[in-house]
């Protein structure tokens, strides 16, 4: 399936922001956040991307799961840097968490890996408040796509797909109810931002 | 190092505030993850909190997803160290 999106990036038609540098090379350090039902997407966008070299610095993570694999496979054949998190042992994956941040990069990860999915969970903005990070969340979806059992959250852009990207406002780390809520409104002022942008193609974003 | 109810009561107010909840459902939890839905980066802050409190670094804890095995994990970092 990763090599099937491989073939299918040069044809997915890329609507929103994505050209206009929101992968910033110096400045604060980011955590990109997403959805997860969203990273197929966003693994397209970056391979769309690829000529800038900002985009280079981000660390991918990924966990182990569907949308996790296609991710982690489409991004290698990129040549993005793509860290993968191993479903266990459990510990190993703290560590390779911990090993990660240590490194002072740039990461996107999902934010509400472990569910409700769609709800910013207190984790990634504690430990963005513990690195004094800059969460971004970042939103894409695809139309047409196909739903994949059995993950039917996950879309797969079908070819002739028009791609839906857009960056929410950047909001700064901690654990604060108040914290947790302007980055959920982040979150979700862009994905209904990437969902306009489906709608005014006349394209149905199916979710 | 501390004693052993010392310790626990550190830990288990650790891991309540990492997780943002009560301390009585760490107490009551058998499995950090599956009963108070810890995830591997609730996991690495706590880890990163033992090293700001207890000046403990690169911890091995096969078990991260208990309080025993969080709890044995240091007591073992700090027998190592006191030999």
């Amino acid at each position: 399936l990763s090599s099937y999106l491989h073939w299918l990036s040069p044809q997915v038609d890329v609507r929103g922001s994505a050209l206009d540098a929101p992968f910033p090379n110096e400045g604060p350090r980011l955590f990109y956040c997403y959805r997860n039902q969203d990273v197929v997407a966003l693994a397209l966008v970056l391979c769309r991307e690829s000529s800038a070299s900002s985009i280079r610095s981000v660390r991918v993570v990924v966990d182990d799961s569907l949308g996790g694999r296609l991710s982690a496979g489409l991004g290698s054949e990129m040549g993005h840097d793509v860290l993968w998190l191993r479903r266990s042992p459990f510990g190993q994956r703290a560590r390779d968490v911990q090993t990660l941040i240590r490194t002072q990069r740039s990461i996107g990860i999902a934010v509400d890996t472990g569910g409700p999915y769609g709800e910013v969970r207190s984790s990634l903005p504690r430990l963005a408040a513990r690195c004094g990070a800059r969460l971004v969340p970042v939103a894409a979806m695809a139309s047409p796509s196909l739903p994949i059992w059995p993950r039917p959250w996950i879309g797969v852009p079908l070819p002739g797909a028009v791609l839906s990207f857009a960056v929410g406002e950047a909001v700064e780390g901690g654990d604060s109810p108040e914290v947790l809520r302007r980055l959920q409104a982040s979150l979700d002022r862009a994905v209904e931002h990437a969902r306009s942008q489906l709608r005014s193609e006349d394209m149905d974003p199916a979710r | 190092m501390v004693g052993s109810d010392d310790l626990r009561r550190f830990l288990v107010r650790l891991i309540a505030i990492e997780l943002a909840i009560a301390e009585e459902k760490v107490l009551a939890a058998r499995s950090l993850r599956e009963d108070l839905g810890m995830d591997s980066i609730h996991a690495a802050n706590i880890l990163f909190a033992l090293e700001d409190e207890l000046g403990i670094e690169f911890l091995e804890i096969p078990r991260v997803d208990t309080l025993a095995g969080i709890e044995s994990a240091i007591r073992e970092w700090a027998a190592t160290r006191s030999t």
